[in-house]
């Protein structure tokens, strides 16, 4: 029997019960064969929310969708229109082209800067392409733009650093290289080639294999090696020789070397140096075929330079299906295979439908029963129950925005955000990729995530307490309990089930409440009003439901 | 009768079917530390004495040196080296010529700890979710790589600059910008129940799907947490360095600690040579020197520390730690322009301790600086036999484990059964 998918409407309450079912909604009568059980509306809204602007839905938001969940496709149309979408994208290519390193060749120093301004200067470096990509989004440009752009975008770092014409303003601004580099776009940037470093024997071909994986998903150093024995590595000509005529080495240095070949304006000669790696160097760009004996081509295609690759790659069909394989892992929150082609496929079709802009791409995805599963029905497969994520773990960038937008926490130390470095802080050890010990995101709860988001959220808490019901401040979470309320007060109680409805986009139940209300009273009567309240944010704020999406 | 948190750690690694528990000591199952040096070693300068071709630019000043059944490249600047093999050769196998199959560091580094290119996790994080007792912190990675995939949960990292202590204690709150009031021990302590006590609720409620997992997982990360919090009194997460690098033998102190309480199964440290420079010198070959001389001092004293540790049922904790040292390439059998040397695929790798066949260096390097291949069951080389490839190290550990690469990892290789001792 085929599997029928099922999403379910959204029409039904929201409640704790509901919840309890691990957050599922159960099928209606007659439906036997599901695959993917949907979230309910409030649930689905939220994980959009964080997915796509990184902060949790108001409760407006939540109270209109749980009343009519017709309504969730306009809240998602807006999160893909909002602004907050960039940061968001930022964060997702990020993981993929792990261009956010602690360190580069290039030390802040060296062009004046301070240690308080290290973590901005690595941040600004590593976030350069990633922020061309997400500029292309949301501006609705083609996909294509992202190997044929004639702009980069700066922000008062990279603009500072290096000669680039950046108009006046705050933050990333769209802007332009001056030294004379060609366009095409990430493949311009001097953020891609600082993390993708080559060597001057290398000469570019480890960055050959790194774009032809991140832009067309194809995995040149996964290809089998068998060397017949005849060829001495050891002899430099023997080994240039055997990589032009030896049938093993071709198989992969027949596309290396004339993609390699047309980035040689990157290629630098002496290490550490900021003029050198700042630079490109337009003179070099025929030492490829010099030395690498090759002209410039793409896949046997001639290409003209560094503009031609961007070209020809717009021209290789592989670039779309890449996107939609990465756009729907990044959201999928896992690596996707040959089980999966189906409807991957059709995700692809949609994207080429759509002019092959990300945005409705985005939709595409977010309307996928696997995207919306809560949980998995009669007719999930074995496969789905080892690899589906029905339930999400914010990664730390999510955390770090989530937190902020919704406590006021923002966990800064000396110019490092400390949830997105592993110099001093503890991205790493809360799940993220830093490039380097850790390339893919750890999505099940350990040790030190455990013990990172207990720390964070003891600092939330005394921030919401301390700013909002001792200092009095401006009310961002607490919107209805003061310090003299107690258990039974109707405020108390609605603030209680306000604090839940905003935090994990769920009903309480009087049971649920009443043990969060033990709890107050356990540790007020120990430690006061503002201790069980800084205990009580601190628990929801560690809740499976807070930290699950 | 398994504990609460056992049950957990079986849930949530899916691995284990009770009756492997069943007969298995509650002490003795082999622990594996790991040691990378990142940049990629100079093989000529240990591991491969004595290498002279046209095509090979020898390491200048150095002598072949056999000692304790280990051949090697003796050198005054290297002292350390021949002291450590003179003490503690007859522990060590010294494997050449095994094949990376790439000359790009991030390749090499996930094809040596790996045997692939992508996807399959790494050898120590396949070992230590494959056990038969429970560890609370199954890798600890005090520095260095771990390719986990996206279940990653069982590794536990220190963090490169202490982050793990500051976060168990204070350090990390008042790390922070924002001003923030800590509470006390004892609210602490009544937050975790009330947690526990939700996340209980949230997984016995749970329906099909990933809510029960995360559940579980989160609660046994919480008991694990609480592991730790009882004995981080008794482990130094946080080593004081020295001069411009970090004191190996205190990474190795607080690994063997963690061992010694039954905590963890393996751990990673990384080393980065002389003055935390790395090992990837393609100028400055010196700086080779200095690294390997650094290195064999600090095992030397790993050694010694070593053999002073009993686990907690009494036994030499000698007899259940293997390590494991490696660097993901070697470097080009000649000397670039810039005085140091490139890039090379074929590595070397120490096994040292508990279950090893010592003194004994297997396989080798031709005169084009090509690994030869050997016979695994007997480690002599032999035209017709085995390339050695990084499977055949995760393959050799893993049996030291008990366990078989194929069924685990799926790879396809046989272990080097010569450098297991019978």
């Amino acid at each position: 029997m085929i599997p029928l998918l099922v999403l379910l409407s959204c029409s039904q309450p929201v409640s704790e019960s509901a919840l309890d079912e691990g957050a599922e909604l159960t099928p209606p009568d007659g439906v036997i064969a599901q695959r993917f059980i949907s979230l309910n509306g409030p649930r689905l809204l939220r994980r959009m929310s964080i997915d796509l602007l990184g902060v949790l839905p108001s409760p407006e938001s939540l109270d209109a969708v749980e009343a009519d969940p017709s309504k969730l496709p306009t809240f998602r149309d807006a999160y893909l229109q909002d602004p907050r979408l960039a940061d968001r994208l930022v964060s997702l290519y990020a993981e993929r082209w792990q261009t956010r390193l602690d360190d580069f060749e290039v030390d802040h120093w060296e062009y004046g800067y301070e240690d308080l301004d290290e973590f901005r200067y690595e941040k600004s470096i590593g976030e350069e392409p990633l922020r061309l990509m997400a500029q292309v989004v949301m501006e609705d440009r083609p996909w294509t733009d992202v190997v044929t752009a004639d702009t980069t975008m700066a922000n008062e770092v990279t603009g500072a650093i290096w000669p680039i014409d950046r108009p006046e303003g705050v933050g990333w601004i769209e802007s332009r290289y001056t030294d004379g580099r060609p366009a095409a776009g990430v493949l311009a940037t001097n953020g891609m080639w600082w993390r993708y470093v080559t060597t001057l024997s290398n000469m570019n071909r480890a960055r050959v294999a790194a774009l032809v994986k991140l832009l067309v998903c194809q995995d040149l150093l996964a290809r089998p090696v068998e060397l017949t024995g005849a060829i001495s590595l050891a002899d430099e000509d023997a080994s240039a020789a055997a990589i032009r005529n030896e049938p093993a080495c071709q198989s992969c240095h027949a596309s290396v070397e004339p993609i390699a070949a047309a980035l040689f304006g990157f290629w630098t000669v002496t290490d550490y140096n900021p003029e050198e790696n700042g630079h490109y160097h337009g003179e070099r760009e025929n030492m490829g075929a010099q030395y690498l004996g090759v002209s410039p081509a793409y896949f046997g295609q001639p290409i003209d330079g560094l503009a031609g690759l961007g070209v020809a790659i717009t021209h290789d069909p592989r670039l779309y299906s890449c996107a939609t394989q990465t756009h729907t892992e990044l959201l999928w929150r896992r690596e996707t295979d040959s089980a999966d082609f189906a409807e991957l496929e059709q995700l692809r079709r949609d994207f080429l439908t759509a002019d092959i802009r990300i945005r409705p791409l985005l939709q595409a995805i977010t309307d996928t029963g696997e995207y919306r599963a809560g949980g998995l029905g009669d007719a999930a497969t074995a496969l789905d129950r080892q690899r589906v994520r029905t339930v999400r773990t914010m990664t730390p960038d999510q955390l770090a925005s989530v937190f902020r937008d919704g406590t006021g926490f923002d966990w800064t130390w000396e110019g490092f955000e400390q949830l997105a470095n592993d110099d001093l802080g503890y991205r790493t050890l809360l799940g993220g990729v830093d490039g380097y010990t850790v390339s893919e995101p750890q999505m099940d709860p350990g040790v030190t995530w455990t013990l990172t988001l207990q720390r964070l959220a003891e600092a939330a808490a005394d921030t919401v307490v301390t700013r909002e019901l001792e200092e009095q401040g401006d009310r961002k979470l607490l919107t209805k309990v003061k310090l003299h309320h107690r258990p039974g007060d109707r405020k108390f109680t609605a603030e209680l089930e306000q604090l839940h409805w905003r935090l994990h986009a769920v009903r309480a139940d009087a049971d649920r409440i009443e043990r969060l209300e033990s709890f107050w009273s356990d540790i007020q009567a120990e430690a006061g009003e503002a201790e069980a309240w800084r205990r009580v944010i601190s628990v929801l704020l560690r809740d499976p439901e807070m930290v699950g999406y | 009768m398994l504990t609460r948190r056992e049950l957990m750690w079986m849930g949530g690694a899916g691995l284990l079917l009770p009756g492997r528990l069943v007969g298995r000591p509650l002490d003795g199952e082999r622990k594996f530390l790991f040691i990378y040096c990142k940049g990629g070693w100079d093989t000529q300068k240990v591991f491969t004495p004595e290498m002279h071709s046209a095509l090979i630019d020898g390491d200048e000043g150095s002598e072949r040196g056999e000692v304790n059944g280990i051949a090697f490249a003796d050198h005054e600047a290297r002292p350390g080296v021949r002291s450590f093999f003179e003490d503690w050769g007859d522990q060590v196998c010294v494997i050449n010529g095994i094949e990376v199959r790439s000359i790009t560091h991030e390749r090499c580094r996930r094809i040596l700890l790996t045997g692939e290119g992508e996807g399959t996790n790494d050898w120590a994080v396949a070992l230590s979710t494959n056990t038969t007792l429970y560890y609370p912190l199954p890798h600890l990675v005090v520095t260095g790589p771990a390719f986990a995939g996206r279940n990653g949960a069982g590794v536990v990292r220190a963090g490169e600059n202490g982050q793990l202590a500051h976060l168990l204690g204070d350090e990390a709150l008042e790390a922070s910008d924002m001003p923030i009031a800590r509470t006390t021990r004892v609210m602490s302590a009544k937050e975790e129940r009330f947690l526990q006590s939700r996340l209980e609720r949230y997984t016995d409620a749970a329906g099909p799907g990933g809510a029960v997992r995360f559940g579980r997982q989160y609660a046994a990360a919480i008991d694990n947490l609480g592991e730790l919090r009882s004995r981080s009194n008794q482990i130094d997460l946080d080593p004081e360095g020295v001069g411009c690098r970090r004191n190996l033998a205190e990474d190795v102190r607080t690994a063997l600690t963690c061992f010694q309480l039954g905590l963890s199964r393996c751990a990673m440290i990384q080393d980065l040579g002389w003055c935390s420079g790395g090992w990837d010198n393609h100028s400055n070959l010196m700086h080779q020197d200095w690294s390997y001389d650094e290195l064999f001092g600090y095992l030397s004293e790993v050694m010694v520390d070593l053999q002073t540790r009993t686990t907690v049922a009494g036994r030499p904790l000698s007899e259940e730690v293997t390590i494991v040292v490696v660097s993901e390439m070697g470097r080009h059998p000649q000397i670039n322009s810039a005085g140091g040397r490139d890039h090379w695929t074929y590595t070397s790798a120490m096994l040292i301790g508990s279950g090893i066949r010592g003194g004994q260096s297997i396989g080798g390097l031709d005169t084009d600086f090509i690994g030869k291949p050997v016979d695994l069951g007997t480690g002599d080389v032999a035209d017709s036999a085995t390339g050695l490839l990084p499977s055949h190290l995760g393959a050799t550990l893993l049996t030291l484990a008990g366990l078989d690469l194929s069924e685990v990892l799926g790879l396809d290789a046989e272990p080097i059964t010569a450098a297991i001792d019978p």
